[in-house]
């Protein structure tokens, strides 16, 4: 009893007291409990080491990328480019109906802003161009300007710098410019001087034929080839100054069509 | 309460009532019938009065959790009433429609109306009012400045039959008839926010009024009751706004009372009222049920909270539930060595199941109904508790109970105690006599083939035929086949079917079915569970078949080693099995439907199922292998031969008696996982919606000055007679709206969106919290660190993201949307169609690339390149906006957008006050030394109280749901760890004859109590954050627009594993000190 009582308190010790010696399978079994055991410790130590801190590593930011297109085309504008006097600006404006006659593979970028004049849109509109590395681009600012009785040096100053910075930046990029289109016969204008608008149509037209010629570019001439709106008040929205639906379909026409002369 | 479990209460009460007393009947009839084994099972209650006295307290613990988890119910559906009915006062429907930007109509319709409605036995009172808001009001005597007020021009009298204004200090009647021209009444919230007294003059402007103000004297300040409601507003003659806006004999509003006596009593006649009205009155006016919708918008703003109450309902219920379990197999098991003897002297098994179904009768009937009573006391002391926070809302919240939650607290007692009495007694009962009664371990019982079994079953069927023909009748030996025999068999045919794995199988295949096509995972999971259970049996049993085969081929002796081949095999099928389970529930939710399967849909209790099962799973893999998993332990205290023993000693019984282990550190997990689950929750919900500070954005004062921008503070603070040492910061906030541009979306265009320009604190994450971050960035501070360094980073708001159709639906088909949360889903003013709506992220995703935006705005008409880097919480649509830090911002340059018809810029201010002064009080100083720049000040801290306050309140009776899960699981374990010493008095005495000393034995004790808690607290936590995880990321919370993001509370999980160890060990120590002072022939005698 005393024996049995001293081995359950001190197994090991007894087990040398008794001179037995523990069989191969017996020590095989404490030594694979003995590295089990150390593998679990070695375990836990190593998450415990191993949890992450929270330090940032913000220097791996990946930035979300550009969607890949067979043709970009950037449409810089006013509330025209915009879309405004639709009831859904974004797909019925005639930068949207033009990209679809481009193709599937086109991505618009419309940079149209409502109320947006040529110097303005030097410092936001162009900058966003630029970083879209467009093949193909369309400026249509000139309407605002003439409102707004911007001088027409101004004018062409702001014209030329933002044709010659979308040249510098993209010499491969096609820039086709739209000059104004006969305002006059828009119901906004019915009780204007009809005259003195024209002749200021003309002289806008004129600075923009310059500047167009001057930084070999394309002339989209609205004033031109949109004679028939007079013939179509249909076309306009209800604000009688900007095109419609219908309108803006029209106006995408004549772009295409002007874009299909220049085989693009 | 109305629903329990999704089924309403009153369908569930009478079931309940039904089954229970069918229980209580049949057990009394039964002791009549059996009256000397009803007197042996009631003996043993007053024989071993310390053990009864655990039992009782274990019963009343779980009738108190159910009780008291169906009180807090009732607490948190009356505060919802009440939240949505006080807003309305005395009104249920108002009468609006009208024409020009008020909505007036002619006066006659009102009396038309009360004409009418005199002879309707549903209405019971109406009234007139030309109601305005929007209005600014400047306090001369005071000199605060409040926007954003109402204006109610009421018809003198009309008020009376809504139980009439009255003044808060005097209580006495304050009729608008006594209000003469340029005279007006203020209700209390307004008085407050403008410090304003009787007699005090008011100056009163409206955009509806420009270049003109009016100016008023205050007569009384009138509590929010009546027709008031607890909006800021000053009421008037009627005469005296129809002057102003030069509408003679039109009103915008008729306010109708329903019968019922107010509140959400008049409700119900809602429908009827509005359909007889309707018919009374001309085109283009309309009745609108605002009381009844009131109610339900509020019920579904709170929907939420309603679902997390279900499930932490369905944790306790599961806890109370495993607890009286638990406590009749140890009694039962504790029992079976006298049952033995009973046994041995010609005691038959049904006489067993008898008297202890007689004994539990006993404890229950005492149990639950001090449990009902404990529960109910607690719910008091619950809206005791939430008192001052209702002081806060100033509404009244009276405790109320519902009896329907009493009866279904003892119902669900009574039944699940006799349920598990019945069933231990019965598992008890099958013993075999000799084993039983020298305590040894039940010997596995030989199954017979399934041939034999049927050939058993026909044999018994024929002996029944041949016992009950004409001349042969032999009722003793009818009844025993009947009753006994046959079920037996019968059980035992299913016995083995049910361990061979083919009904599990069969089960599962068919749960499975069910639940595609149903599309429920509720059935599809558990079918898939049971399928894994079913064929690993099935191989398990084919494997021991092939062993058998191959031995009886090879002519070898198995006959050892086949014992220890089957223990094996149960042990790796038990693993298998309850691996299986715990790495299937413990999967995020979504993850079904990328293997293709169909979406399922599921209630919130699936992951209570899902967190029982992985509770489950992983027990029973740990206990089958415990054996295997103590061997390091053991070896590790080999070297110590002191330890050693103790070790042994203490792992000897565990390992022994499995089954009870096993139900104890389930028992323990079940509480811990609850705990950990609801921890992780409360605490999301607390630093949502609880935590001010954070809402605040470290801020307590924010001020607008209306009329002229503020100068420069600093200077001007001291020149005002404000030392502006009384605040430690002061920030500035600017709203403006930006021109936005995604380069990266399909088809880029410029749109507007709102910003805010922020610093201070709100760059450090004050007042927002992030639910979603760039890849790169491994952390929310990590973003904040970002911003404070970067000034082209910025944040935007989750509102400007798209709902993604695959993502959005969460589990829970009846889950709410931003619509029916009503909250707006664009910012407020502006078109949905030119706002700017965010391309490459959707609601709900937590990861994004980082998003390059092109801006115009911050640096005057120049466009500037922003990125942004993580999405704000809008749920409370409070945060609309890009977030961008102020360095990125030139307040000098013209900032308005071209095309844009908004305000460019609006300006805030923020005050953080130093420690030692109110803010209240500097917030009214401030307000009035700048009374002429029109500035409205508002301490933050109210605004949040007013905006979340209901949510506040929900929040911390969830909280105090938990702490009473808390404080009753842990009794519960104190319980379990001394029962398991107790029942276990005589191994202790054959330990002390055996020559252990006392304090080996009470050591080994402890460390058994110890090694179980530890484990059930690591399996709980564990199981609890993966658990907690997949609720945050099914996107189960943010459906309800709740703000709520996931994290790990890890101070709240220590103390409670540490609460739960203390527990277990309290619960142990004292029986083991006593356990070591038994005397061994005392002991062994087991009296």
């Amino acid at each position: 009893m005393q024996v049995h009582r001293v081995r359950m308190i001190y197994p090991i010790r007894m087990q040398r007291l008794l001179k037995r010696s523990c069989s191969n399978r017996e020590r095989a079994t404490h030594t694979f409990n003995s590295l089990f055991c150390c593998l679990l410790i070695s375990a836990f130590l190593a998450a415990c080491v191993g949890i992450p801190d929270n330090q940032s590593s913000s220097s791996h930011l990946h930035l979300q990328p550009t969607p890949a297109a067979h043709l970009t085309y950037v449409a810089i504008g006013a509330s025209d480019t915009f879309g405004t006097g639709t009831n859904d600006p974004a797909t019925q404006c005639w930068p949207a109906s033009l990209i679809k006659r481009l193709g599937p593979d086109a991505r618009l970028i419309n940079l149209g802003i409502p109320g947006i004049d040529a110097h303005d849109a030097l410092n936001i509109e162009v900058p966003v161009a630029l970083d879209s590395h467009a093949h193909l681009i369309t400026v249509w600012l000139a309407v605002n300007d003439l409102i707004d009785k911007v001088p027409l040096a101004s004018y062409q100053k702001d014209l030329a710098s933002v044709l010659q910075r979308l040249q510098a930046a993209n010499p491969q990029a096609r820039i086709f410019v739209a000059n104004v289109p006969d305002l006059t016969v828009l119901p906004r204008f019915a009780h204007s001087d009809k005259q003195a608008l024209r002749s200021t149509i003309f002289a806008y037209n004129s600075v923009i034929a310059t500047v167009v010629a001057g930084q070999h570019v394309i002339l989209v001439d609205l004033y031109q080839t949109w004679q028939t709106l007079s013939e179509h008040p249909e076309y306009i929205s209800a604000d009688g100054f900007h095109p419609n639906a219908s309108g803006y379909a029209v106006l995408a026409e004549i772009f295409y069509d002007t874009l299909q002369m220049h085989h693009l | 309460m109305t629903q329990f479990f999704g089924i309403s209460i009153d369908t569930l009460t009478p079931i309940l009532l039904i089954v229970t007393g069918i229980i209580m009947g049949g057990t009394l009839l039964l002791a009549l019938a059996n009256r000397i084994f009803f007197k042996i099972g009631v003996r043993n209650v007053s024989r071993r009065r310390t053990q009864m006295g655990l039992i009782v307290f274990a019963l009343m613990l779980s009738t108190t959790l159910l009780s008291g988890v169906l009180a807090t119910g009732d607490v948190m559906t009356a505060a919802v009433q009440s939240v949505a009915v006080y807003n309305w006062g005395n009104i249920d429907e108002l009468i609006e429609g009208g024409h020009g930007s008020l909505g007036t109509y002619p006066q006659w319709v009102y009396e038309r109306v009360k004409r009418r409605s005199q002879g309707s036995s549903d209405i019971a009172a109406v009234g007139a009012v030309l109601n305005e808001s929007g209005l600014l009001i400047a306090d001369q005597t005071s000199r605060q400045v409040r926007s954003n007020v109402g204006a109610l021009a009421v018809l003198p009298g009309s008020e009376a039959g809504f139980g009439g204004l009255s003044d808060v200090a005097s209580k006495k009647p304050r009729p608008v008839s006594a209000l003469a021209d340029q005279t007006v009444y203020l209700n209390q919230t307004c008085a407050t926010l403008i410090n304003a007294r009787p007699n005090d003059r008011l100056y009163i402007y409206s955009s509806r009024w420009p270049g003109r103000r009016y100016a008023f004297r205050v007569v009384a300040i009138v509590s929010n009751t009546s027709i008031v409601g607890d909006q800021p507003v000053v009421i008037s003659n009627l005469a005296t706004f129809q002057k102003i806006e030069k509408e003679q004999g039109k009103i915008n509003r008729i306010l109708i009372a329903n019968r019922g006596g107010g509140g959400v009593n008049g409700v119900g006649l809602s429908d009827q009222v509005e359909d007889r009205i309707e018919k009374w009155l001309p085109r283009g006016v309309h009745v609108i049920q605002v009381k009844q919708q009131g109610v339900q918008n509020s019920q579904q703003a709170q929907e939420i909270f309603s679902r997390i109450f279900s499930l932490f309902a369905l944790f306790a219920l599961a806890i109370g539930l495993l607890l009286i379990f638990l406590i009749f197999v140890l009694l039962a098991a504790e029992r079976r060595a006298e049952m033995g003897i009973a046994r041995a002297i010609g005691v038959q098994r049904r006489h067993l199941i008898l008297m202890y179904l007689f004994e539990g009768s006993v404890y229950d009937l005492f149990a639950s109904l001090a449990g009902l009573l404990a529960g109910f006391g607690l719910g008091v002391v619950l809206i005791y508790l939430l008192g001052p926070l209702l002081e806060r809302f100033n509404f009244p919240l009276k405790f109320t109970f519902q009896p329907h939650s009493l009866e279904v607290a003892y119902c669900l007692g009574v039944i699940f105690t006799f349920l598990s009495v019945a069933l231990s007694s019965w598992l008890v009962s099958r013993m075999t006599i000799i084993e039983a009664i020298r305590d040894l371990p039940e010997p596995a019982s030989m199954r017979l083939p399934l041939h034999e079994q049927g050939q058993r079953f026909y044999q018994l069927l024929t002996q029944l035929w041949d016992g009950m023909r004409p001349g042969r009748y032999n009722w003793r030996r009818t009844r025993r086949i009947l009753f006994e025999y046959l079920p037996e068999s019968l059980f035992g045919f299913l016995l083995t079917l049910l361990l061979t794995g083919l009904i599990p199988l069969l089960t599962g295949f068919l749960l499975i079915q069910s639940g595609l096509n149903t599309d429920e995972i509720i059935p599809f999971s558990s079918g898939l569970s049971l399928f894994v259970f079913g064929a690993v049996l099935l191989l398990k049993t084919l494997l021991l078949q092939c062993l058998l085969i191959f031995a009886r081929l090879s002519r070898r002796d198995w006959s050892g080693n086949s014992q220890r081949w089957s223990a094996w095999l149960d042990a790796a099928a038990a693993a298998l099995i309850g691996l299986s389970w715990m790495a299937y529930w413990a999967l995020p939710f979504d993850v079904l439907q990328t293997l293709g399967l169909p979406r399922f849909q599921g209630g919130i209790e699936v992951f209570f199922v899902a967190g029982v099962m992985m509770v489950l799973g992983t027990v029973w893999a740990a206990i089958a292998n415990a054996r295997l998993l103590m061997a390091p332990l053991l070896a590790l205290c080999a070297r110590i031969p002191g330890v050693f023993v103790v070790t042994k000693l203490a792992l000897a019984y565990p390992l022994q008696r499995r089954l009870r282990t096993g139900l104890s550190v389930v028992m323990f997990s079940l509480v811990v996982f609850a705990m950990t689950v609801m921890a992780i929750i409360t605490n999301a919900m607390q630093s949502s919606y609880v935590d001010i500070a954070t809402q605040t954005g470290g801020y307590d004062i924010q001020a607008t000055a209306y009329f002229q921008n503020l100068p420069d503070l600093q200077t001007s603070l001291a020149h005002q007679g404000i030392d502006p040492a009384s605040f430690s910061a002061i920030g500035v906030r600017n709203t403006t709206t930006l021109g936005v541009l995604q380069p990266g979306a399909p088809a880029p265009r410029w749109s507007t969106y709102p910003a805010q320009i922020v610093s201070g604190g709100f760059l450090q994450g004050y007042g927002t919290h992030l639910v979603a971050r760039a890849q790169g960035f491994n952390n929310d501070a990590a973003v904040w660190q970002a911003l404070q360094t970067h000034s082209n980073y910025a944040l935007i708001d989750s509102s400007a993201l798209p709902y993604d159709a695959g993502h959005s639906a969460v589990y829970d088909p009846t889950a709410g949307n931003a619509n029916s949360a009503n909250v707006p889903a664009i910012p407020p003013g502006f078109d949905p169609k030119l706002t700017f709506a965010m391309n490459g992220i959707g609601q709900g995703d937590t990861s994004f690339l980082a998003t390059p935006l092109w801006v115009v705005g911050l640096q005057g008409k120049t466009a500037t390149k922003i990125t942004v880097i993580g999405v704000v919480d809008n749920s409370d649509s409070a945060h609309f906006g890009l977030y961008v830090p102020r360095a990125a911002y030139d307040p000098t340059r013209a900032s308005i957008v071209p095309g844009s018809q908004r305000t460019p810029e609006s300006q805030s201010y923020y005050f953080k006050v130093a420690p030692g002064h109110d803010p209240r009080t500097l917030a009214l100083a401030l307000g009035s030394a700048y009374l002429d720049y029109g500035l409205e000040t508002t301490v933050l801290q109210d605004v949040i109280w007013q905006i979340r306050g209901p949510r506040i309140l929900l929040s911390n009776v969830l909280l105090a749901v938990v702490g009473l899960i808390l404080l009753l699981g842990v009794a519960a374990l104190a319980l379990t760890g001394t029962r398991a010493v107790i029942e276990r008095r005589q191994q202790i005495g054959m330990l002390r004859a055996l020559g252990s000393s006392r304090p080996l034995i009470q050591g080994a004790f402890l460390l058994e109590s110890f090694l179980v808690g530890a484990a059930g607290s690591f399996f709980g936590i564990i199981l609890g954050v993966i658990l907690s995880r997949n609720i945050f990321a099914a996107n189960f919370f943010e459906q309800y627009q709740t703000g709520l993001v996931f994290s790990i509370p890890w101070q709240q999980l220590a103390l409670i594993v540490a609460i739960s160890l203390f527990a277990s060990f309290i619960g142990a120590v004292l029986p083991a000190w006593q356990a070591g002072r038994v005397a061994p022939a005392e002991a062994l005698r087991y009296i």
